[in-house]
């Protein structure tokens, strides 16, 4: 993937270009919100990764040009305000996903590689109705789920985990994103609702079934797929 | 004597010198204009008087036959004579003799048509060493003889007055000037003396006392209306510093705990060369340190941001019900997982007008201390209901529950219950909790549960439709 990272602080900018140049992807780096919203204009990226407080324009600022400029590239917003009305603001301003400062490379990781997936083939208009992993189907129009033919009963909330999951074949989801994305909460509980919600689901879709589809990532996330890591 | 002198033109400048000084001029304006006005009319009344007087004694005079006319003006003159003279008269008969008062001639320019005019008429009196001009009000006549009769009024009293009057007003315009300046002084120095009072005490919070506050006199009027104001805004000042003295102890106790415990991590790590599995374990510790740092000190901001007000920029209005139920599924499902007994009734259609995420997380901080800190068969019951112009949430657990008199105290930041202080948790919840819920209108109370456990519930306004 092509990536461009803006971000002022030089060293945080390096840190995240190198542990992305590593994972595989392609990076420039923009020191200042000027340069960074004509290079985001000049070149088809893939993924933009935008520090909110920048020098030259602000981050906010320049995602709203971009999206006033008909631009769809997917933006991550990396902020050290992470309050509930500051990610909020940050989201309505045309940032697709919002992570707070110090964040973990991994969850970081995560995010783009499925930011870039949501809009890559073929535009974001395609919103299939019939997902399919492996031998595990879900209808969405009908709510219905079987896996090798065989009708599995979901609760609803169990049928939107199952969702979001499948919309991300292969791909890593950490317990926030699910937490932000699946079940709409901006916060991290004590108590370990992600893991039940998993072992709910896992309970349903994979214990009478060969092989395991849903896999967890001690401490990372959890992948949804045929093939083990 | 340089600071007395000070002292003195500090009382020169006050407000209330300025203002008395100002008060002064116009008393002494207005006073003068009323004197002048009384000075006037008074005079004026007596002239008037003195007209209709005269007029009335000439007539009664030519009343009288001639003979009798002589004799009366005689003595009418000879009886003012000697004493302190009122009137003169003078009559000139027909065959240009004159008699009556010591008038050297007959005044030609006063007309004799029986009216009062103002006429200078010249004295010369030897007995009484008297040789003057005098102008004076005099009304003259001829009589049917061809005589002709004149009676002049002498001012006394009435030249008394004019002569003495000026100085009565001035008097008493520099009395009503003396006295508002004296007033002005007076008010000025105490009003001084009330703000000094209170600039003492600023000066004494701006040296670090923060304890100081102005003092009140019994009198109840405006300074210690403002004295009174000062002293709860200080108070509130104080309460507030005081907090955040508190929260920074607080801080420093909460976060250095898992900060030293993550250093120590590190060290060991260091020290005991372990296997790259070891390695990576201590790191992921280390991260997860760091994540529970990161999450207390997001949830501390949050308090902050909460409690200063500035929160909630745009409430919006949203169900209660909807939300509260993916919650409570939520922890109803992990519930389940542990088998423990878990109930859920959530009233519909409860508009409220707020944060949708902030309320989700004060719900999720309250079934999450229900969770932790009682045994996983403990059961917990989740009762949302409307009551009048309320959405009441409760959550209601039968575990060991917590002394009564701790129920307010476990809502202050980092507050934790002794059991409990081994258990994960930063003790920020239920502080968040109750700052969310006040943000939001609402109030927030902890109470036993009947037969034995803790139920917080939450009251919260709902929006109007």
């Amino acid at each position: 993937m092509r990536i461009l990272v803006v971000e002022d602080d030089a060293q945080a900018a390096e840190f995240l270009r190198r542990g992305l140049v590593e994972s595989g992807h392609v990076v420039d780096v923009a020191g200042d919100g000027k340069l960074g919203l004509s290079m985001a204009l000049d070149v088809d990226y893939d993924v933009l990764i935008v520090d909110r407080m920048l020098p030259g324009r602000d981050g906010l600022s320049l995602i709203r040009m971009l999206r006033a400029d008909a631009r769809h590239t997917p933006v991550l917003v990396l902020s050290a305000l992470g309050q509930v009305d500051q990610r909020i603001e940050g989201l309505r301003a045309g940032g697709d996903d919002y992570l707070v400062k110090p964040y973990a490379f991994s969850e970081l990781l995560a995010r783009i590689e499925v930011l870039a997936r949501r809009v890559r083939p073929g535009g974001e208009a395609v919103v299939s109705t019939l997902l399919r992993v492996a031998d595990l189907e879900l209808d969405l129009e009908h709510h219905r789920v079987t896996r090798a033919g065989r009708r599995i009963q979901l609760q609803p909330r169990e049928l939107r985990l199952l969702e979001y999951l499948m919309r991300r074949p292969g791909r890593v989801v950490t317990r926030t994103m699910l937490l932000e994305q699946v079940w709409d909460m901006h916060f991290d509980p004590q108590t370990n609702v992600v893991d039940s919600q998993i072992s709910r689901l896992r309970a349903k879709i994979d214990r009478d079934f060969d092989p395991p589809l849903l896999h967890t990532l001690r401490g990372f996330g959890y992948r949804l797929g045929a093939e083990s890591c | 004597m340089l600071t007395w002198f000070k002292q003195r033109t500090r009382v020169l400048r006050t407000s209330a010198m300025r203002l008395a000084l100002r008060y002064a001029l116009l008393q002494v304006g207005v006073l003068a204009l009323a004197l002048l006005a009384l000075f006037w009319t008074t005079y004026r009344y007596v002239q008037l008087d003195i007209e209709a007087s005269l007029s009335h004694e000439l007539a009664s005079l030519r009343e009288l036959p001639q003979p009798l006319l002589l004799e009366r003006v005689q003595a009418l003159a000879a009886h003012m004579q000697g004493t302190q003279r009122l009137r003169d008269y003078v009559l000139l008969t027909a065959d240009g003799v004159q008699i009556g008062s010591p008038i050297e001639a007959w005044p030609e320019g006063l007309p004799t048509d029986g009216r009062v005019h103002q006429i200078v008429l010249h004295f010369t009196d030897s007995a009484l060493d008297r040789d003057e001009d005098a102008k004076l009000p005099a009304i003259a006549s001829v009589l049917p003889d061809g005589s002709r009769l004149l009676i002049a009024q002498e001012a006394g009293h009435l030249e008394d007055m004019r002569d003495v009057l000026p100085w009565v007003a001035l008097a008493l315009l520099l009395l009503a000037a003396g006295l508002s300046l004296a007033l002005g002084l007076a008010l000025g120095r105490r009003w001084l003396g009330r703000v000094e009072e209170i600039n003492h005490t600023t000066a004494a919070i701006m040296q670090g006392a923060l304890g100081a506050r102005v003092g009140l006199s019994e009198r109840d009027d405006e300074f210690d209306v403002l004295a009174r104001h000062l002293n709860a805004m200080l108070e509130r000042i104080e309460q507030a510093v005081n907090g955040m003295r508190e929260v920074s102890d607080n801080v420093a106790h909460d976060l250095r705990k898992p900060l030293s415990r993550l250093k120590t991590r590190l060290e060991l790590a260091l020290r005991d060369a372990g296997t790259p599995e070891d390695d990576r374990r201590v790191m992921q510790a280390a991260i997860a340190d760091a994540d529970e740092l990161m999450r207390s000190f997001e949830v501390m901001l949050a308090i902050a941001r909460l409690e200063a007000g500035s929160a909630i920029p745009a409430p919006e209005p949203f169900d209660l019900s909807p939300l509260l139920r993916r919650i409570a599924d939520l922890y109803a499902d992990e519930a389940e997982a542990a088998a423990r007994p878990f109930t859920v009734e959530i009233a519909d259609d409860l508009p409220v007008s707020g944060s949708a995420p902030l309320l989700a997380q004060a719900f999720a901080n309250l079934l999450d201390n229900a969770m932790l800190h009682t045994a996983a068969e403990v059961a917990i019951a989740v009762r949302v209901y409307r009551d009048d112009a309320h959405a009441v949430i409760e959550v209601i657990d039968h575990g060991a529950g917590i002394p009564a008199d701790l129920h307010a105290r476990m809502t202050e930041r980092f507050s934790r219950g002794d059991a409990a202080r081994t258990l994960p948790g930063s003790g920020l919840g239920l502080a968040l909790v109750r700052a969310v819920v006040a943000a939001h209108h609402g109030a927030m109370a902890l109470a036993a549960t009947p037969g034995g456990g803790l139920t917080a519930r939450l009251r919260l306004p709902l929006r109007e439709a």
